[in-house]
């Protein structure tokens, strides 16, 4: 079976500073996952771990360094439309941004189809329309001619997820669609994630840094830090059993609703972010309860452990199995 | 009633709206309506709701920071100053100035601003000294200064940095030690942790227990995310439309949540390692420009009764701290309204 | 319309559209004219004001009334065109400049700048006095207008730089909207405010422009315009001889129009902030 979507070693460097003082700072490093049709998987890490970069250059808003991207068994060109011949759309962090405060939402709506040439006629755009916004819980009537601020935060995401679907694509890539939402909206944005992977058939490219929410909706999880993957697999695997100290760290970090399970050891967290990008080592050497020498000069190798990839010196062959936590 | 001796900050009948005039029309926001609240010292006391319930304005009426098209429509809000009652809703300016930092800070939403972009973090200390603490004492705060960064837990060489140089939030948590500096009895944070990673979240939430532990005074935090609460705050408000309709102890609210939504936003997230399927509240907050009859959160309750829509019901008091506002639970033993 | 109506609240929008009204009538009535602008000693000399002339007459023999209708005529059409012109010049400059970025930019940018840092007036001066044969109302039009775009493409452009990072602009994108489309419909309502209070106030430094030029004698001062009735005030010495009407009718018009223009630019473009709007839209 043809695979959704294939990322193949996918590397993008930015250069920073002045003529004088120029870094290069590797933002995704050698970077592969792939995913199948009908399916959610979920890029998550901290900020300024890369996960936002890999999502424009999928989406060919932006280009790649190195590394190639296939759609479909089609790989694509530098900067190609995919949104208009591979059928892939997506729906941004903030959904107040997300529209021309200046317009009507539906206008959106309205040219997606005119353009695309979805239907024939004002009424038969409406009901395509109206179709779309049935499937996230809306009704054509009490969305017609407003404007964004006259919608809650959630439900103006839930009106991006249906523009989305109107060109009927079969990857989504959602950028952070739940930061900006009250976290007791999140469930309303996410629960229809799943609709749309069961009921359409769709797959959905979840950027997040929220663990729970990830856990929640997501098939396969890859794990990002600094550029890199760092563990990669079904959602059960890396999260329940987190094997990268990286992954522990993160699954510990969320804040449960539940006063008796506050933290009880203090985090460290990065100095510069700067230096942690332009280690030698493994990046995550500077915060790694379990470093050791070697992790500060050698980059570890993408390692196998029952289905899952790890990153991580831990779990070389033949070092057994992962130190008790 | 006379207010407890641990009292540190209390509102009274607090009425604050945004009034409106454009072009003509005029709209009335009941952003703050009708809040009672007894801040003790010495404790975490967090504000819960969705956004757009007037949190945020009832944080600036709580520092004082009342200014058009924000008006003070009836109420008031009392600060205790060396044992004695100041009305802050009544002071001058400049008195309310001389307040800031020493006994009272704030931090704002979007703290990545507060910084001045251009000088280095070392300066902008120095200028929030220089308007607060007079000449002579100006270099013993500023040792002090570098002295709390250590013991936060934030890096030595921060000082020398540029703002921009630091991620979002490193920044977050220097302003949050900034406004720490002079050892204000209340601090007010206003959505610290909103657009940060968990790993950042749970640094900046660390940090304001260290501080709180340290200087043993009160913190007042206001958040959506009751997973923050559950982390960090001692007593938890949960406000709707303006107003106040449950309070209690964080282990009372989180075990026995008693107004309906209370019980919605809890069960609306999600718990990890626990796949079932959740519900968000259902249908949105209502405008605070054309709140509904009666209690406002009706239209979205599923227990509401013909009483729900008439009138807004008062407060009741199924246990030592624990008050609620719905006509479910009954005019209990304390039958007046707040 | 509403919007006409939410803008008369503001008094100042009230008086200039007044005036405004005023002066546009006054230049119709020039139809009317009795007498031929171009004329001289079409009526009897350096008389007051009384109700055969309502404005009296000047030394040349015209009737100052009706000379003043030309001149608001010609002032008008003058510094329409340049306004209108520069406006146009700017927008496209600005949005092109803007959204193409790369070197497109850069040459838009640099021939914007090098108007900006000439000296206008010295230049201005040099091409006047080369093309005064061929001088008329249009071509002094289009020579102001050359001179009135490049500050305000700098301004639209910026505002485009910016918005392009907006996250509206994917979604247009992503929407299957063609370049051009995007940039008239995402960008310009943004711009609007900005285009409007300077077209207005481009027009006023037009009239400003043509008046200097014409004090200093460097336009055909045989057509009648504010500028031109000023200069020959002052050449036949009205003010020393006390001839009031003569010279104050070029500058209390002047004056009238550069307040009602003013304070009609200011209006509009506080109407049309994006953020005033964003509050009104949906109220």
């Amino acid at each position: 079976m043809e695979k959704l979507l294939e990322v193949k070693d996918l590397t993008k460097q930015y250069a920073l500073g002045s003529l004088i003082a120029r870094i290069l700072i590797t933002a995704v490093d050698h970077v592969s996952f792939f995913m199948n049709p009908a399916e959610i998987f979920t890029l998550a890490g901290e900020s300024g771990c890369g996960k936002t970069t890999t999502a424009k250059i999928v989406l060919g808003f932006e280009e790649a360094s190195s590394g190639t991207i296939v759609h479909n068994g089609k790989v694509q060109t530098r900067k190609e439309k995919v949104w208009a011949t591979e059928g892939v759309q997506a729906i941004f962090q903030d959904p107040f941004s997300t529209f021309n405060p200046l317009r009507t939402v539906d206008s959106y709506f309205f040219e997606t189809v005119q353009n695309y040439r979805l239907a024939e006629g004002k009424q038969a755009a409406i009901d395509l329309i109206d179709r779309k916004l049935r499937l996230v819980g809306l009704t054509y009537p009490e969305f017609a001619g407003k404007y964004p601020n006259e919608f809650s935060g959630g439900q103006l995401q839930r009106i991006s997820i249906a523009r989305a679907l109107i060109t009927d694509p079969k990857l989504i890539i959602a950028d952070e669609p739940v930061s900006m939402v009250d976290a007791s909206l999140r469930m309303s944005i996410v629960n229809l994630f799943k609709k749309l992977r069961d009921e359409l058939g769709v797959s959905v490219l979840y950027i997040t840094h929220d663990l729970a929410t990830a856990y929640y909706v997501s098939d396969r999880i890859a794990i990002m830090f600094r550029g890199n993957i760092v563990e990669m697999g079904s959602v059960e695997q890396v999260l329940m059993n987190p094997r990268h100290p990286y992954t522990r760290l993160l699954r510990d970090s969320i804040p449960e609703a539940d006063p008796r399970k506050t933290w009880t050891d203090t985090v460290m967290l990065a100095e510069l972010e700067q230096e942690e990008y332009l280690r030698q080592g493994c990046k995550f050497a500077g915060r790694c309860a379990l470093v050791s020498e070697r992790c500060k000069k050698e980059v570890p190798k993408d390692i196998f452990v029952e289905d899952v990839l790890v990153k991580c010196h831990l779990y070389e062959e033949g070092k057994g199995n992962s130190p008790s936590r | 009633m006379e207010p407890k001796p641990e009292t540190i900050l209390r509102t009274d009948q607090l009425k604050a709206f945004y009034v409106l005039d454009m072009h003509g029309a005029q709209k009335v926001i009941k952003a703050v309506n009708e809040v009672n609240l007894e801040i003790q010292e010495n404790e975490i006391y967090g504000i819960a709701g969705e956004s757009g319930c007037g949190k945020s304005t009832l944080l600036k009426a709580l520092f004082g920071a009342i200014e058009p098209p924000l008006r003070l429509v009836g109420g008031k809000v009392c600060y205790r100053i060396n044992w004695e009652e100041v009305e802050v809703t009544s002071l001058s300016a400049e008195e309310k100035r001389r307040l800031r930092l020493e006994y009272i800070s704030y931090i704002p939403q979007g703290s990545m601003s507060v910084l001045n972009p251009v000088i280095k973090i070392k300066e902008s200390y120095q200028d929030f000294i220089a308007s607060h603490v007079p000449e002579p004492q100006r270099k013993k705060v500023f040792e002090q200064a570098q002295q709390q960064i250590l013991e936060l837990g934030l890096p030595r060489n921060i000082l020398n940095a540029y703002p921009h140089q630091l991620s979002g939030g490193m920044r977050q948590r220097v302003t949050i030690a900034l406004s720490a500096l002079l050892k204000p009895r209340i601090m007010i944070g206003d959505e610290p942790t909103t657009a940060l990673d968990v790993v950042m979240q749970r640094g900046v939430i660390q940090m304001l227990k260290e501080i709180q532990k340290k200087l043993k005074n009160t913190i007042i935090l206001v958040t959506h995310d009751m997973g923050v609460h559950a982390n960090i705050a001692n007593r938890i408000g949960i406000m709707y439309a303006g107003r106040i309709v449950e309070e209690g102890t964080t282990m009372q609210i989180f075990e026995e949540p008693l107004h309906p939504y209370t019980q919605f936003l809890i069960h609306s997230l999600p718990k990890f390692g626990d796949k079932m399927m959740r519900e968000s509240v259902p249908g949105s907050p209502p405008s605070l420009a054309d709140l509904p009859s009666g209690c406002p959160f009706h239209p979205r309750c599923p227990y509401t009764r013909s009483i729900c829509r008439e009138s807004m019901p008062g407060f009741s008091y199924p246990a030592e701290k624990h008050r609620v506002a719905c006509w479910l639970i009954g005019e209990g033993k304390h039958g007046k309204a707040s | 319309m509403r919007i006409l109506r939410d803008l008369f609240r503001d008094y100042r929008f009230a008086f200039s559209f007044g005036v405004m009204v005023i002066i546009v009538v006054m230049a119709f009535l020039s139809i009317f004219s009795p007498y031929d602008p171009t004329l001289w000693n079409v009526v009897p000399k350096d008389m007051k004001p009384s109700a055969e002339h309502w404005l009296g007459t000047d030394s040349n023999g015209q009737d100052i009334f009706w000379q003043a209708t030309f001149a608001v005529r010609n002032s008008l059409i003058i510094s329409l065109i340049a306004g209108i012109v520069s406006r146009v010049i700017a927008i496209l400059v600005g949005m092109i400049a803007g959204y193409q970025g790369g070197m497109v930019d850069r040459v838009l940018m640099f021939v914007g700048d090098s108007l900006l840092v000439i000296p206008l007036f010295l230049i201005m001066v040099m091409l006047a006095m080369l093309v005064r044969k061929y001088m008329n109302l249009v071509i002094l039009g289009l020579m102001l207008s050359a001179f009135g775009w490049a500050w305000d493409a700098r301004v639209i452009r910026s505002i485009i730089l910016s918005l392009r990072e907006r996250d509206f602009t994917k979604t247009a994108i992503l929407s299957g909207t063609g370049t051009v489309k995007l940039v008239l419909n995402e960008y310009m309502p943004f711009a609007t405010p900005l285009i409007f209070s300077t077209l207005i106030n481009n027009i006023a430094w037009a009239i400003g422009l043509e008046i200097t030029l014409a004090i200093l004698g460097l336009v055909n001062l045989n057509v009648p315009t504010l500028g031109t009735m000023l200069n020959w005030a002052l050449f036949y010495q009205s003010i020393l001889l006390g001839r009031w009407w003569w010279v104050l009718t070029p500058v209390v018009l002047s004056l009238f129009l550069f307040i009602a223009l003013y304070w009609m630019s200011v209006s509009i473009s506080e109407y049309l902030d994006p953020r005033t709007r964003i509050q009104r839209v949906g109220a």
